[in-house]
Formats: C-alpha cells, sequence, structure tokens
C-alpha cells in the first residue's frame, strides 16, 4: 500500500508521425502528460505547438445541431464509421442540418410567438378587473393612458403627488408590485411621466393583438397559444422522426470528431525544434514496457525513460496504490490531498482505524449486517465507494456488536451464546462499564496518536527533514515528551514512583526545550545557518509554539473520549427504543423496534461516520500527513458534448 | 437578555455572514457589460435572490436596484433586531435613528437647492413604517419651519430649532449636520451604556469611536486637501467624540500646514501605523479597509448579540457600497480593473 512508481517519459519523433503517437497516448490510458517547454525552456529554435484545432468547427456544428434537435450526444464506439476524413464528417453534418433547418426555423419562430403570448398573457392576467376595451382607451385623443406596475415602497409616496392631474388605478397587487394604468392629461403627460419614472414605474406595452377587454384578450390569447402549442408539438415529432433515423451515426461521428479533437489539442503540451517533436510525461513504472511498444510502428519515434528523481524540475504525480480492503478508503485522502510522490500513502492506515473506530462506535450484531448488506447491494449497483465502505464498517461494527452483546439492541439474544461459550454471563454490558469505555477511549486516543508520532519520525528521516523527525512535536522529542507523560502517569495511577528528577529532565524537560529550539538546531542538522529575527522574537514565537503544542497534546488525547461517548450513546438509544416497544402494545412494538432501528442507524452512523472522519483529520492527520501531491491524470477523450 | 438568547443572535449574525459575497461573486460582476447583467447575476447566484425574486432583471431600473439592495441591508438588520426580540431595546433602533436624521439632512439640502421635489423620489419608503416622525410629511415641507414641525416632538427638534438662515435664505448644511451627528453620537452612547455593561459595551464603544476616529481623519483630510478650510473652521465641523486619537492628536493633524506634513502626523498615530501606504490617492479606501477588518475580527471572536449584529450590519452596507460602485462603474463605462480597485472586500 504506497504510492505507484512512475517513469519520465521522453518521446521524441519526426513532426508527422505526431498525430499518430498523441492517439497512442491516449489509447494506452497509462500516460499522464506535462508540458514539454518546462523542461526544454524557450529560445527562438523552441516552438510550441499551437495551431488552431481543425477539428473545432465540425464539433461545434455537430453539437449545435443536437442542441436544435434537442438531442443528447453520447460517447459511443465509431469502428463502424465510414467517414474518416474531416471533411467527410463536416459533409455529413452539414446535409442533417440542411435537412433539419427548416423544421428549426418554424420550431424558432413559434417558440418565439409562444413566449410573447404567454408574456402578453402574464400582463393581462393582473389587469383583469379593468372592464374597458383597450381599443378604446387607446383611441382616446386627450388623454394618455398608461398599463404597467408600480413597486410597492413607491406607491406609498403617491399621496405626495395628490396634488397633480393623474389618476393612479389598480386591479392587482402582490407583495412587490402594484399593477394598474394611470390617466394623465396629454398636456402634462410628459411631466407626470418623469414622476412616475422616478417612482420607477414600469410600463407594459400592450401587444396590437390585444383587442377587446382584458377578459376577451385573455380568451383569445390562450386559444391562439394552445392553437401554436399543438403545432409546435406536431414538429418536434418530426424531428423526433429524423433523429431516430439518424441517432447512432451523429453519436458515432459525434465520438469520433471529440476523439480527434481532444487529440489534437494535445499539442499544446508538445514543444518541437527543428522539424522533431518532444513530448513529455509520467508512465507507471509497472506499465512502462507496455507502453514503449505501442509506439514500435513508428520509424522515427524513440521513447526513453528514466526515474523522475534524475530531474527535479518536475514533481511526479500521485497515484495511490492500494489493496483491496484499503481501496475506497482513498477518497477520504483525496478529499484532504492527495500525498506527494515518494511519501507515505496513509489510505491503509486510515482504512484499518477508520474501520475499528466506527465499529467500536457503531457497535451492535444486527445494525452492522443490516449496514453491510444494504451496502453490498448499492456498491453492485452503482460502484459507489462510500458504499464499499460501509461494508468493512459494517462488518466491523457486527464484530464489535458480538463484543458488546448487541443485536438491534437486545441485549439478552446473545447471552445463551455466551454461557455456550463457557461465560458464566454476558462478558460486557456497555452501560455498567462507563468508566471502562471512557478509559479505554482515551487509551485507544494515546495509542493512535503514538502510532502517527512513529509514521512522522519515519517519513521525516525519509525525506530528510530532521527538524521536523527529531525536534518536531511529532517527531523523537515529542514523543519522547508525551510518551514519558503517559507512562508516568499510567505509573503513578499503578502506584510506582515514576516521576524521579532524572525522569523529568531527562525525558521532560530536555524534549521540551530542544522542541523550543527546534529551528536552529534543524538547520545545524542540515549544516545550514539559522537566520533569526532578533532574540525576542525567537523567544516570544517559539515559546508560544510549543505552548500551543502543550495544548494540543492534551486536546488530542482528549478528543479521543467521543469514540467512549459514542459507544455509550449508542446503547443508551437502543435502550429507549426497547423501552418504547415495550411500552407499545403487541401489534405496535415491532413496529417501533423497526423504526427506532432505522432511526437509530441513520442518525447515529452518520454522525459516528463523520467522527470518526474528523478525528482522522484534526487530531492524526496534523501529526503525520501534509498532502500537497498532484493527481495522476492519463491523458484521455472526455466525450461531454461541451467544448472549453 | 439571558445568554442562550445572545448566543443564538450571535449563531445567526455568523450564519448571515456566511452569505456575503466572495471575491469570486465580485469577480464575476465587474466583468458584467450591463446593470441587467448585474441584476441578473445577484437574482441568480447570491443572497439578494429573494429581494429580486419579482424582479424583471431586463428592465429593471439602476435606481430601483440599488434601492432594493439597500431595502436588502435593512431587512438584515431588522430580521436580526426582531429575533430574540432585541427591537424592545433602544439601542437596537440606532439604524432607524441614524437614517431619520439622514433624512432629514437631505431635506435640508433640497431645501438648501430649491430641489424640494427631488426628496421624494430619494425618500427609502421602507423606513416609513419605522419612522418617529412622518416622513412623507417631511416630503411636503417647503420650508426649514415645516421641517421643524415635523419633526417637533422628536429630539431632533431641539438641536435644530436654534438654527437660522443666513442671508441668503440658507441654512448651513455642515453645522445641522454635525449637530444631528452628535446628538446620534451622544444617543448611541447613552444608549450603550444604559442597555449593556462590560466587554460588550466596551467593545460597542470601540467600534463606535473608531469609526468617529476615522470620520473625523477623512473629513478634515478632504477639508485641508480639496477646500483649503481654516484649522478653526475644520475643528468646529469636526464631531466632538475621541476614540483611539485623543483630541490633541486630532487637533495636531488638523494643524499641518501641507498635506505631506497631515500624512506624516497621521503616520504616527495609531490608524496611522496600520494603513500601508499614506497617499492622497488611497488613504479614504484604506480607512474604510479599517473599519472593515474591525468589523470582522469583532465578528468572528465577539459573543455579544449587539456587537455582532452591528458588526454585521456594517459589512452588509459596505457590501451594498461594492455593488453601487460597480452598477454606477458599469453604467459609466469604466474598465473593470478600475472598478475592482474602489472595492472594499
Amino acid at each position: 500500500m504506497s504510492i505507484e512508481k512512475m517513469e519520465l517519459v521522453n518521446i521524441v519523433g519526426m513532426n508527422d508521425e505526431l498525430d499518430g503517437v498523441l492517439v497512442k497516448c491516449c489509447q494506452s490510458n497509462c500516460f499522464h502528460i506535462e508540458s514539454a517547454s518546462q523542461l526544454l525552456g524557450s529560445s527562438k529554435h523552441v516552438d510550441v505547438l499551437s495551431e488552431d484545432n481543425p477539428y473545432t468547427q465540425p464539433l461545434r456544428n455537430i453539437i449545435s445541431l443536437a442542441s436544435a434537435m434537442d438531442f443528447k450526444l453520447t460517447g459511443v464506439d465509431y469502428d463502424e464509421l465510414e467517414m474518416n476524413s474531416v471533411d467527410e464528417l463536416d459533409g455529413y453534418i452539414k446535409e442533417v442540418t440542411e435537412l433539419s433547418a427548416d423544421i428549426n426555423a418554424r420550431v424558432k419562430l413559434l417558440s418565439e410567438e409562444i413566449a410573447q403570448r404567454k408574456h402578453a398573457l402574464r400582463q393581462l392576467k393582473h389587469l383583469k378587473g379593468l372592464d374597458v376595451d383597450f381599443e378604446k382607451l387607446f383611441a382616446c385623443e386627450h388623454i394618455k393612458i398608461r398599463f404597467g406596475k408600480l413597486p410597492f415602497d413607491s406607491y406609498k409616496k403617491l399621496d405626495y403627488y395628490s396634488d397633480k392631474p393623474v389618476f393612479f388605478f389598480t386591479f392587482d397587487n402582490d407583495s412587490d408590485y402594484y399593477w394598474g394604468l394611470y390617466m394623465v392629461p396629454a398636456v402634462y403627460s410628459d411631466g407626470i411621466d418623469d414622476i412616475f419614472k422616478s417612482l420607477y414605474f414600469e410600463r407594459v406595452r400592450i401587444p396590437d393583438f390585444v383587442k377587446g377587454t382584458a377578459s376577451n384578450a385573455l380568451e383569445e390569447i390562450t386559444e391562439e397559444l394552445n392553437r401554436e402549442q399543438s403545432e409546435l408539438d406536431e414538429l418536434h415529432k418530426q424531428i423526433k422522426t429524423m433523429l431516430d433515423e439518424h441517432q447512432d451515426k451523429l453519436n458515432m461521428a459525434f465520438s469520433k470528431l471529440k476523439y480527434l479533437h481532444d487529440n489534437f489539442d494535445l499539442r499544446r503540451y508538445v514543444t518541437s525544434i527543428n522539424g522533431k517533436f518532444y513530448l513529455v510525461g509520467f508512465v507507471p513504472e509497472a506499465q512502462s514496457k507496455k507502453f514503449i511498444a505501442l509506439f514500435d510502428e513508428f520509424s522515427s519515434v524513440s521513447v526513453v525513460m528514466k526515474p523522475p528523481e534524475l530531474d527535479g524540475r518536475v514533481t511526479p504525480p500521485t497515484k495511490l496504490k492500494n489493496g483491496l480492503f484499503s481501496r475506497p478508503f482513498s477518497m477520504f485522502v483525496e478529499m484532504y490531498g492527495l500525498p506527494e510522490y515518494g511519501t507515505f500513502n496513509p489510505t491503509l492506515f486510515v482504512a484499518i482505524t477508520y474501520t475499528l473506530m466506527f465499529g467500536i462506535m457503531f457497535g451492535d450484531l444486527g445494525q452492522g449486517l443490516v449496514l453491510t448488506i444494504g451496502a453490498a447491494i448499492l456498491a453492485a449497483k452503482t460502484h459507489n465507494k462510500l458504499a464499499q465502505i460501509a461494508i468493512r464498517l459494517g462488518i466491523s461494527s457486527s464484530i464489535f456488536g458480538l463484543v458488546y452483546g448487541s443485536v438491534f439492541g437486545n441485549e439478552e439474544l446473545l447471552t445463551p451464546m455466551y454461557l455456550a461459550m463457557g461465560f458464566k454471563e454476558k462478558p460486557f454490558e456497555v452501560l455498567d462499564r462507563i468508566p471502562v469505555i471512557l478509559g479505554g477511549a482515551i487509551a485507544i486516543g494515546v495509542l493512535l496518536i503514538l502510532t502517527t508520532m512513529i509514521i512522522n519520525i519515519i517519513t521525516g528521516f525519509k525525506n530528510a527533514d530532521y527538524e521536523r523527525a527529531v525536534f518536531g512535536n511529532s517527531g523523537i522529542c515529542g514523543l519522547t515528551f508525551f510518551g514519558s507523560l503517559i507512562g508516568g502517569a499510567l505509573g503513578t495511577l499503578l502506584g510506582a514512583k515514576v516521576f524521579s528528577v532524572p525522569y523529568v529532565l531527562g525525558l521532560i524537560i530536555l524534549p521540551l526545550i530542544l522542541m523550543f529550539l527546534r529551528e536552529p538546531l534543524g538547520c545545524l542538522m542540515k549544516k545550514k545557518k539559522y537566520k533569526a529575527e532578533g532574540i525576542g522574537d525567537f523567544i516570544a514565537s517559539n515559546f508560544f509554539e510549543v505552548f500551543e503544542f502543550l495544548l494540543g497534546y492534551a486536546t488530542n488525547t482528549l478528543s479521543f473520549i467521543r469514540i467512549g461517548g459514542f459507544v455509550l450513546s449508542h446503547a443508551a438509544m437502543m435502550k429507549v427504543v426497547v423501552s418504547l416497544a415495550e411500552m407499545a402494545s403487541a401489534g405496535g412494538s415491532p413496529v417501533v423496534m423497526v423504526l427506532g432501528n432505522i432511526f437509530v442507524m441513520a442518525m447515529e452512523g452518520m454522525l459516528v461516520g463523520i467522527q470518526v472522519l474528523r478525528l482522522q483529520y484534526y487530531e492524526m492527520f496534523s501529526r503525520y500527513y501534509t498532502g500537497g501531491g498532484r493527481p495522476f491524470e492519463p491523458v484521455k477523450v472526455n466525450f461531454s458534448a461541451e467544448l472549453e | 437578555m439571558s445568554a442562550n438568547s445572545s448566543n443564538a443572535v450571535v449563531a445567526k449574525a455568523r450564519a448571515i455572514y456566511g452569505k456575503r459575497l466572495s471575491e469570486a461573486d465580485y469577480t464575476e460582476l465587474v466583468r458584467r457589460q450591463s446593470v441587467s447583467e448585474v441584476a441578473d447575476y445577484l437574482k441568480r447566484s447570491t443572497h439578494y435572490r429573494d429581494i429580486l425574486a419579482a424582479v424583471d432583471t431586463n428592465t429593471v431600473h439602476r435606481g430601483y436596484l440599488e434601492d432594493l439592495l439597500r431595502k436588502n441591508t435593512f431587512a438584515i438588520y431588522s430580521g436580526l433586531c426582531k429575533f430574540q426580540q432585541l427591537d424592545k431595546i433602544e439601542f437596537y433602533r440606532y439604524d432607524i435613528v441614524n437614517k431619520e436624521i439622514g433624512q432629514i439632512l437631505r431635506c435640508i439640502l433640497c431645501l438648501n437647492t430649491d430641489s424640494e421635489d427631488d426628496y421624494i423620489s430619494s425618500l427609502p419608503a421602507y423606513l416609513i413604517q419605522h419612522a418617529r416622525f412622518d416622513l412623507l410629511g417631511l416630503a411636503k415641507a417647503k420650508s426649514f419651519d415645516d421641517i421643524l414641525a415635523v419633526i417637533r416632538h422628536t429630539g431632533y427638534y431641539d438641536v435644530l430649532k436654534h438654527v437660522k438662515p443666513d442671508a441668503n435664505g440658507k441654512y448651513d448644511y455642515t453645522a445641522c449636520e454635525v449637530a444631528l451627528r452628535t446628538y446620534y453620537l451622544r444617543w448611541l452612547g447613552e444608549n450603550v451604556s444604559k442597555s449593556f455593561s462590560g466587554k460588550t459595551a466596551h467593545d460597542l464603544r470601540f467600534l463606535i469611536l473608531t469609526q468617529v476616529d476615522l470620520i473625523n481623519i477623512i473629513n478634515s483630510y478632504r477639508m485641508k486637501t480639496y477646500f483649503n478650510t481654516p484649522v478653526d473652521d475644520i475643528k468646529a465641523s469636526m464631531l466632538p467624540f475621541y476614540g483611539r486619537l485623543s483630541e490633541k492628536k486630532l487637533t495636531e493633524l488638523y494643524e499641518a500646514p501641507d498635506n505631506d506634513e497631515f500624512m506624516r502626523r497621521l503616520g504616527r498615530t495609531y490608524y496611522g501605523r496600520q494603513l500601508s501606504q499614506l497617499d492622497d490617492d488611497s488613504l479614504e479606501k484604506q480607512t474604510t479597509e479599517l473599519r472593515y477588518k474591525y468589523a470582522k475580527i469583532t465578528l468572528r471572536v465577539s459573543q455579544s448579540a449587539p456587537v455582532s449584529l452591528y458588526a454585521i450590519h456594517f459589512l452588509f452596507e459596505l457590501e451594498v457600497e461594492n455593488l453601487i460602485s460597480i452598477i454606477e462603474g458599469i453604467r459609466y463605462q469604466v474598465p473593470s480593473g478600475y472598478i475592482e480597485k474602489l472595492l472594499i472586500k
């Protein structure tokens, strides 16, 4: 369980073989491309290939055609497609476009007319209270009439203009607007229009096709709208018939064009010098031989592989290598951030600790089995990573359910099994062992913190980061300090005199001092000169940092008490469910049990999942893991119908 | 107010804080080409969608859009005040009092410029039901006596009743403004002392007096730079309250013989030390940024309801000012890079 080893690949060849090489790179599904200009730099002889993509316009054309026909393009196998050149493909697209042009033009016109009528209907609905013929109103010579809507706030201000020669009539209102009309003598219309403009009155233009009163107009427009809608539906049916005929071929044409387009696009990563192209990328070491073999058919192409450590200019991407058990947990690691290439892959550690902690906190045989079965069904259908994780969590919960003796909240069901195994009684009653559970939770926390510190020390030494590995709060000094404190506390509890003067001085005070001086000591180990800002600044900043470390040890340790807290809360909640079921009638009791279990599973499951993740990220990752890696993304064609 | 109620208000204020516009929102907005596009973006993608729900973004008037944005901020403020029944405490009327004073001053300005009819269009109608005097009555005022008649039963009457017109029949707007703002700050201070104590009162005073200090700095700077106002006139126009800057320190600023000396003296003050550069172009923006910074920090750390409310309200007012800068910039086709420099974020 580590990070996939990469090889740095340099591919060189004549420019005329570039397209073929790029196709092979895409087909390999294991080539992560980098910009060659990063390694070759820039000079007058170095060109970055940035020609216009000849496949862009035909691709745009087919996407527009599909959009006009309301058809979703998908990526399909295009081996059967007889068109090879871009001209042939473009020609076919234009042919289908012309066939559908007339229908699409009529659809567009109808859609616009329908939109206009719907808009008019919306306005007229607010004027339904007006029982006067529009034509008569608009025929007035000496009075101007303006229809529209006035914002609610502006309506309050109309009283100010009560002395002006204008009447405002409202027919409808909502919380935002008053709908109506105002009438003004023609000779004063300009001034009054300005006043209403300043009040943000929005005029509604009544279309010429509106006749009669508002109610009559509403009826007529609705009829016209229905007729046009029917015609539009008919046209859509014709489009569908045409689509059924051409759909497969269009999908194939799209897939081929997208493939060619995306391949061509990769040219922006390629550099050219004197008629030769240079392509750089990474390939997993395990697939490198297979990758090289892909280019045997190209006479001018040479592929050179070397370890990425030999060239510090490009950081290799990270591809996590995980076993069957830990694979789905990579989702949690990726959420936090991938590890840098060559560093520690925490996925297995996360998988084990997450599964154990979840199982401890959610322990119930019945609920665990239900979770396992449910997750297995979901994972089989959807291949969802969370479902795959839930299978493992369910099994862990079942195992711990056996330990606690709990089956869907029933604490007695497994007692015969314990007696058959030789126990005098049920060995572990959760609610009777509160101190043990809470103490155990702290013990788990201490163990995990010590483990993460050890991981941090090992990775620190591997990366030659001595400040972190030796003098850091999770390095040797931190481990010594924390371990000694815990050891001393345990020993004292057991009656031993542990905190002797040498013990305190050597294992507690000395590590603290070394942590305080970690920056200059780290520089010393690397044989570098340490530059301090000033003695006062140094003391102040490091004092507070060490104080923060001390607080961190305490808070991180105590944080694990939530493991015990959730064990108890789960047991207590199930006890409540069982009590309610006992109180219910004979018929109602099973229902209460089922519903109660569903409720507890859903709520506790979600809470426990989040809390364990929080422990992973805050209490554990912060001690040994920083992320910062780039994901390994092999080049491939994206068959979404969107052009960047 | 119980500790639980205070916690609820603080939590609510912080939740509302999370809805503020992000850097990405501002970047999108300054790239829009028209007021309609700005309105459309605000309606589709930000917390202003509720207030703009019924607005047709294709036809909305710029002025109406700006009014709605201000109304939204007022709604946030009044919503928080009603939450946990805070509005029963007089302090929480602070924004209404501030706006009432703003309306009186606007009315005086319209009278002085013989443009009484302009007042009604700028009157924020949402304030009408909250004000303690008749705002529509104020709109109808044709003289200073009419204004006094409208505000007769309020504290503003005693502040303004002795103001006399000059030889041209105009009323000293600056004197009225100083008098009313002084009244407001005194009212604010009294209510803070009456209703709160301890850290809450201290934090509120810090926010308020910082605001006053920075207003005094900017106003004195403007008067010196643009109007060459004599020192005595500057002193008479300043608000007589002092936060981190004592009266002596402020007087030193007023008495600076020129701009450069003003900046040098400002650089030695508490506020000046926090400004990254002391120059004419950015002083106003930097002082506002300082207030913005204090408000953000206060909101993050305070456990007090009035302090959180005061801070969040200021932040939203600033957000609206940013949006208005964007709208006006787009309207006058100012380059997006220039608009972005004006924003406080």
